[in-house]
């Protein structure tokens, strides 16, 4: 049984959740208690092969899954590593908690909430483990599609716009990737990720400048997922008008494409010399744009959650940095700060949905109302605000410290450091604000100036559920983790950024022999 | 000098303390605020306690330190540090903590429980304590930020209050961006040191001094110390910081806090000062600080704003010392440390007695109070005296120093006169703000119309001031034996080198130091008998409210931010659709422009097969049905007829190029797709508004002639380069390994078989989501279209009903036929589902939908569950025999009546696509049936 749940380790975590939505779609269509429990069972064994996945991919090299049995590069093959697990990982945490959170009824708003959030996670797990880029295509579709009916779940105007645009905006992404592919099998023939490595060592000529379009197109992909400045406009709309539980499972959605430009760079493209270019220092200055406009919107946001999304950009703006600075030691920073503020962003989002909840019709509009707030709300949003603007001694501050201490002999490392730590003080102006209006004012002011909204009338509380509640308070306690485990966190982060910047093992992981390959040359 | 101590341990222990300690006061609230006051107390005392051990080290001249590991990749440890500024600074942080403690319990009002007061406070007290007690600089930073983070909390107490909001969020953002800045700092000071312990920086001053980053890490952790210490012109968030109740004043923005950045000053004295840098900076905002905020306070008719500008000063006057930069100014800046903490402190609580007495802080009121509170009366007036620089009182003993050293200073070149005169006029304010405080408050005839009738307080809130009033006493009058080894040893930290020859007394003899004494009391006590002048003087100067400045700042900050997110996202998908078309373009463009020569000869030896006239026309057709659709796209029907003939022209492409499998499909898709479009269509207004102006077409036009430009050159280039492939594999494998000839089939259902049962997922999830969204929707139907024809009312003709029932069976056989033959011949489970799905809409069109929602199952879900369970399921069932997910089997059957037949087990698998492009169709179709449901009811 042992060494069963090993041998097919690496694809569990796309395979529990594919099996849940099957079921629940063929049996639990009706009853929403026995729709529950199969979700639930289901995050709970995803969260156990996630973490299994992760102490084999921290001990093994990477695992190479061949599909039915075809030999890579022929077949399809999913590679766990350490990346892939950390992924997987992540996205289990923030699955488990935002189910937990929609649990409490917001699942029944609507139909086949449970049977799209389990592919939902199909589609994140299978991005992170693929080892074939038509795959990720298809794993990206899913995701995508997933995404526009959570997204849409519950209805109501702002949803249905924000999700035509997402949707529409994403599947020209799409069209984008498949030329893309095409381009990369017709000139390289082959679509497996460790072949496309190989073959693009001895590419050369016209065939150089094709491959280097194919590059170009894939990477423009994955950073309209990870929403890059000029590419980033959706996603504040989108994350805004998400219900709470499904924005949190959209923290990591971001992090794929990031996860995704890491890979498919540290991996093939980089270490090629036709397209190391690819990737350069103009991805360092977007990166940076994308973090002072996430400042901006901080600033401007007139509703937490839409703040909240704001934050999650700001997070993907660093996250950017990482692809193009290509470093080791940036990379094992980077990977905690995406692991710190992925879970931080998600408990972010389910606290917004818990004020929202507790003010009543003044919702999380960041205006007066008079509402006796909990003092764990307070507390938590003290927590979660102290951590997205990076004060210590939260996990956000150390992600922060990290980062800055790596990059410092990067190119532009002092044009890093300026916009990081000046949005990092921006975000703090604004969350005071916002935690003031929220918490603290009440309608009637007596103000030296008058007030910029008016005030709304009185809340009408409705209790939160203990499993809202619990959801986001374990999220909390987590970031909280991730400050005592730091050191354990970081050595593995550590480990992951050595064996991603050591494409041999991957390659090797899957084709073993490349000189068995059998390849014909077409004129 | 480094010692490790046996009782070292106690070091970090004291820490863990008052941290865990922050809790208790919340867990005593229930039992009462006198238990709450007591847990915290005893915190402060047991944290004390801790440490004492350690001084007696201390004070012979030895530095504890504990380094414990924590994140040695990024230099972050937990490294501990007493020496004697540490312990200096304990001393005061525990001693006035603990006297706050007891102060606040009759300060805030009984209805108060405390437990989080009291508990911020002990926050505060912890971090504060880490700060002097860090022997690793990050840590250091760390706790810096807890300060200015429990500082924002304990000044917005009173949250109902807007004064303590804006004050507040104004401090959190001075003393927090300082942070950031230090923060910075730190960093570049630890790379460049090569590590972030204290005494590693220290051995590397010169190191550090020489490196070219000198100046910016001086002018970070200068701004981070500058912002805390609320020197000029960071100084406004401090004033405003006074809306905090008065034991916080008393504590965090008089005697601690706001000594931090001044600590900071002394911590990294050895390693930044020694520098013309230093030297200029430092004692230029000290100056410029000490003169500003003394000549401020003068002006502050609240006189808790009075003691608040004093305390600018006085900060001003440290700094100024310490950037001096002599053994002497040190000693003397350090000195001053102690006794301003223990006047100011005094004063801010007896400051609070009278608020609390009068309910008010207004000097135009306050009046004459000595009469009815003699006792309070004298103590703050000993203590203002002090402030003052009055002889046999600390302050005086301090500032005398500053004098002397003002007199031998001659760091400066041009001008030796500079200095004294600025001490001296420094001096006289001080006085003069002094003078004000006591006659203003004390006597000056008789109260004006106070809100209470103030009286004494009772005796245990009085104990704190006149505990720290008799220190000054004490201090004034024997210094050397009360505070000499503490001096000495805080000051020979902070030099880390031998400590001048100095003497503590009150008498040094006639000297110039002396004549600038006697001169600034009486020029401050004569200016202050001419402050009316003054005041009206003042009243011309234009005034600036921070706070109002503070709020209007923010909201302009926010609205430019959303002017400038407005202009640049208008929420247009159109304009998110060209910005990611621009960026492929230019992104594309530019990476493949590289290294790429048109001349290649690859591309002029390129083969390429004859064009015939049929094909000619074919792409003129699509070419047409693509430009007619762009063109006619106001035009829905139109538009939606000639993407069809787009569609037909790429399955006739795929025929010619012998691709019978896509060709069907295309045609299948084509058809089922179109049809769905158009019954949705229905509902929706038969013309678009045309919106784009001239201006945006223009955009368009060349972004789409880019893209399309572009992509034709790398279909060129592509189709002409040779290049080498896998895919012969697949043509060997698909007999012998996939057991199937058709090779397209069996790259879908088995050697890419995983990515067919993605896409199925997201077909299954099309029509899932069309499912839920379109729930609960109900549109009613235009009676009318837009020429305003009524639509035909008949119903649906009985000829095409006769016609289509015959063909169900027929399309239905045709659609298992083409299932069946799929694994090696054209065909194959999609195209069969497909095929079915055309019968079945042919039926709804024709009998209408409800006709066909009526003799069909009712729910499809469960059928896309199925379809999706068949495809995964015989993908597991090869986990049995120990393969791989969706590793196929075939193999050579005889069967009775069929005879030989060679079967595989991804028939199944093509069963399931089958099944789920079937309940999609379906899914889809009966929704928009139940749309039309509203069109009867």
């Amino acid at each position: 049984m042992m060494s069963f749940l090993v041998m097919h380790s690496a694809i569990l975590p796309v395979l529990i959740p594919f099996v849940s939505s099957i079921v629940l779609l063929i049996a639990a269509r009706r009853d929403a208690t026995m729709q529950l429990c199969i979700a639930a069972v289901s995050t709970l064994l995803l969260l156990a092969a996630s973490a299994q996945l992760l102490w084999l991919t921290d001990h093994l090299p990477p695992l190479a899954y061949a599909l039915g049995e075809w030999r890579p590069p022929f077949g399809i093959v999913l590679v766990a590593d350490r990346l892939a697990a950390l992924g997987v990982m992540l996205s289990a945490i923030l699955a488990a908690a935002a189910l937990l959170y929609a649990s409490a009824g917001f699942d029944q708003k609507g139909r086949h909430f449970h049977a799209i959030f389990q592919l939902q996670l199909v589609g994140i797990n299978g991005a992170f483990l693929t080892g074939d880029v038509f795959n990720l295509f298809v794993f990206f579709e899913v995701m995508l599609l997933a995404s526009y009916i959570l997204l849409a779940h519950g209805g109501g105007l702002d949803k249905s716009r924000s999700g035509f645009a997402y949707v529409t905006l994403n599947l020209a992404g799409s069209a984008v990737f498949l030329i893309a592919l095409g381009l990369i099998y017709g000139t390289l023939g082959t679509l497996n990720l460790a072949d496309i490595a190989i073959q693009l060592q001895t590419v050369s000529g016209n065939e150089a400048s094709l491959v280097r379009l194919a590059g170009a197109l894939l990477f423009t992909v994955f950073l309209l997922k990870a929403a890059v400045l000029p590419l980033s406009f959706w996603l504040p709309h989108a994350y805004a008008a998400a219900g709470a539980p499904v924005a949190a499972l959209f923290a990591i959605m971001t992090k794929v494409g990031i996860v995704a430009l890491l890979r498919v760079e540290t991996i093939a493209f980089g270490p090629a010399a036709a397209t190391a270019d690819l990737v350069g220092d103009w991805l360092v200055i977007a990166a940076l744009a994308t973090i002072a406009l996430a400042a901006l919107g901080v600033l401007a946001a007139k509703r937490l959650q839409t703040l909240v999304a704001w934050l999650v950009l700001s997070s993907a703006g660093v996250l950017l940095l990482l692809a193009p600075l290509g470093e080791r030691e940036i990379t094992a920073a980077g990977l905690y700060y995406l692991v710190q503020s992925a879970i931080a962003g998600a408990a972010f989002f389910l606290l917004s949905g818990l004020i929202s909840d507790a003010r009543g019709a003044a919702a999380d509009h960041l205006s007066a109302a008079r509402s006796n707030m909990p003092v764990r709300l307070k507390l938590g949003f003290l927590l979660l605000a102290a951590t997205a603007a990076g004060l210590p001694p939260f996990s956000g501050f150390i992600g922060k410290l990290m980062l800055l201490s790596s990059v410092s002999d990067a190119s532009m490392a002092a044009a890093i450091w300026a916009v990081i730590l000046i949005a990092g003080l921006l975000t703090t102006v604004a969350l005071a604000k916002a935690g003031s209006r929220l918490f603290w004012e009440t309608p009637p002011e007596t103000e030296a100036l008058p007030p910029e909204t008016e005030a709304l009338p009185p809340a009408t509380q409705a209790a939160a559920h203990w499993r809202q509640t619990a959801a986001c308070f374990s999220l909390m306690t987590i970031t909280l983790l991730l400050v005592v485990l730091a050191r354990p966190l970081s050595d593995f982060c550590q480990r992951t950024a050595m064996q991603l910047h050591q494409p041999t093992d991957y390659i090797h992981a899957v084709i073993p022999q490349p000189e068995t390959v059998n390849r014909v040359n077409r004129p | 000098m480094i010692e490790n101590s046996p009782y070292a341990f106690l070091l970090p222990l004291a820490l863990l303390t008052a941290f865990a300690g922050v809790l208790l006061p919340l867990l005593a609230e229930s039992h009462g605020r006198k238990l709450a006051a007591i847990a915290a107390g005893a915190v402060m005392a047991v944290s004390l306690a801790l440490l004492v051990p350690l001084f007696a080290l201390v004070v012979s001249g030895q530095t504890v330190v504990v380094p414990v590991e924590w994140l040695p990749d990024y230099g972050f440890n937990l490294a501990f540090r007493l020496d004697g500024l540490g312990m200096l600074f304990t001393i005061l942080i525990l001693g006035i903590g603990l006297l706050v403690v007891l102060y606040a319990y009759y300060y805030l009002p009984d209805k108060d429980k405390l437990g989080r007061f009291y508990a911020l406070l002990l926050l505060f007290m912890s971090a504060m304590l880490g700060i002097v007690l860090s022997e690793n600089l990050l840590m250091m930073v760390v706790f810096w930020e807890i300060t200015s983070l429990s500082s924002f909390l304990l000044i917005a107490y009173k949250s109902e209050a807007y004064e303590s909001r804006i004050a507040a969020r104004m401090a959190l953002v001075v003393t927090g961006g300082g942070g950031l800045a230090l923060l910075a700092g730190i960093i570049l000071l630890g790379q460049v040191a090569g590590s972030y312990e204290l005494s590693q920086v220290i051995a590397a001053a010169d190191l550090i001094k020489a490196d070219p980053l000198y100046p910016l890490i001086l002018t970070l952790v200068l701004l981070g110390a500058f912002t805390k210490s609320a020197q000029f012109p960071f100084h406004f968030w401090l004033p405003n910081a006074m809306a905090a109740p008065t034991p916080v004043s008393a504590y965090l923005h008089s005697a601690t806090m706001v000594k931090a950045g001044v600590f900071l000053l002394a911590r990294l004295y050895p390693v930044l000062s020694g520098t013309d840098a230093w030297l200029i900076s430092v004692s230029a905002i000290g100056a410029i600080t000490l003169v500003y905020g003394a000549y401020m306070a003068m002006y502050r008719d609240d006189f808790k704003g009075l003691l608040a500008y004093s305390t600018i000063s006085h900060l001003g006057l440290i700094t100024l010392l310490f950037g001096l930069s002599t053994p002497m100014s040190v000693v003397a800046g350090v000195f001053h440390i102690i006794n301003h903490a223990i006047f100011k402190a005094s004063l801010f609580m007896a400051a609070g007695i009278i608020d609390h007495e009068c309910g008010t802080r207004d000097m135009r009121r306050v009046n004459g109070l000595f009469k009815l509170m003699p006792i309070t009366a004298t103590l703050a007036m000993v203590a203002a005296a002090s402030m003052a620089g009055v002889p046999l009182l600390n302050g005086f003993l301090s500032k005398e120093m500053f004098f002397t050293e003002a007199v031998l200073f001659t760091g400066f070149d041009s001008s030796h006169l500079i200095l004294p005169v600025f001490a001296t006029i420094a001096g006289i304010l001080a006085v003069a703000y002094s003078a004000r405080f006591i006659h203003d408050v004390f006597f000056n005839g008789d109260p004006v119309d106070l809100p209470r009738q103030p009286h004494e307080p009772p005796r245990w809130m009085r104990v704190p001031v006149e505990i720290l009033v008799l220190l000054c006493l004490v201090v004034g009058m024997f210094p050397a034996r009360s505070v000499g080894t503490l001096l000495a040893t805080a000051a020979g930290a902070t030099l880390q080198a031998p400590l001048p020859a100095y003497d503590l007394k009150i008498w040094h003899g006639f000297n110039l130091a002396l004549v600038m004494s006697v001169v600034a009391l009486a020029g401050g006590v004569a200016l202050y008998a001419q402050r009316a002048t003054l005041i009206r003087w003042n009243d011309k100067l234009p005034s600036l409210n921070s706070k109002t400045g503070f709020e209007r700042l923010h909201r302009f900050m926010a609205a430019q931010a959303s002017r400038i997110l407005a202009w640049l996202d208008n929420g247009s998908l159109q304009r998110y659709i060209a910005l990611l078309c621009a960026f492929v373009l230019i992104y594309g463009g530019w990476a493949s422009y590289r290294n790429m020569s048109l001349s290649d000869a690859s591309f002029s030896g390129a083969s390429s097969s004859p064009i015939d006239i049929a094909a000619m026309i074919a792409l003129a057709a699509m070419a047409l049905g693509t430009i007619g659709t762009t063109l006619l796209h106001h035009r829905r029907l139109l538009a939606v007829i000639l993407i069809g003939i787009v569609g037909l022209v790429v399955s006739l492409t795929f025929v010619r190029f012998s691709a019978p499998d896509l060709a069907l499909t295309q045609l299948s898709v084509e058809v089922v797709t179109i049809v769905l479009m158009l019954l949705a269509l229905y509902y929706l207004p038969q013309t678009t508004p045309k919106e784009s102006s001239r201006l945006r077409v223009g955009r368009d036009v060349l972004l789409a002639a880019g893209i399309g430009g572009g992509m034709a050159l790398a279909t060129y280039a592509l189709l002409t380069s040779p290049f080498s492939t896998i895919s012969d594999f697949y043509l060997q494998q698909s007999v012998p390994g996939g057991g199937g000839s058709n090779v397209v089939n069996v790259i879908l259902v088995d050697f890419r078989g995983f990515d067919t049962l993605g896409e199925i997922a997201v077909l299954a999830m099309a029509a899932l989501g069309a499912h839920a969204l379109l729930d609960q929707l109900r549109l009613l139907p235009p009676k009318h279209d837009s020429a305003g024809r009524q639509w035909a009312q008949e119903p649906h003709p009985l000829f095409l009903r006769m016609l289509m029932q015959p063909l169900l069976p027929l399309a239905l056989a045709v659609s298992v036929y083409i299932f069946l033959r799929g694994h090696n011949l054209p065909g194959g489970g999609f195209v069969a589902g497909l095929v079915t799905g055309v019968a079945l809409i042919l039926q709804s069109l024709a009998g209408g939908l409800s006709f066909a929602e009526n003799r069909l199952p009712r729910s499809y879900p469960p059928l896309l569950g199925l379809g999706l369970a068949f495809a995964a399921g015989i993908g597991l069932v090869s986990w049995f025999f120990s393969r791989p997910f969706l590793t196929s089997a075939h193999g050579h059957f005889h069967l009775p009546l069929l005879g030989d037949i060679e079967l595989a087990s991804v028939i199944i698998f093509d069963l399931g696509v089958y099944l789920v492009v079937v309940a999609t169709v379906l899914l889809i179709l009966s929704e928009l049936g139940k749309l039309h449901k509203g069109e009867q009811t």
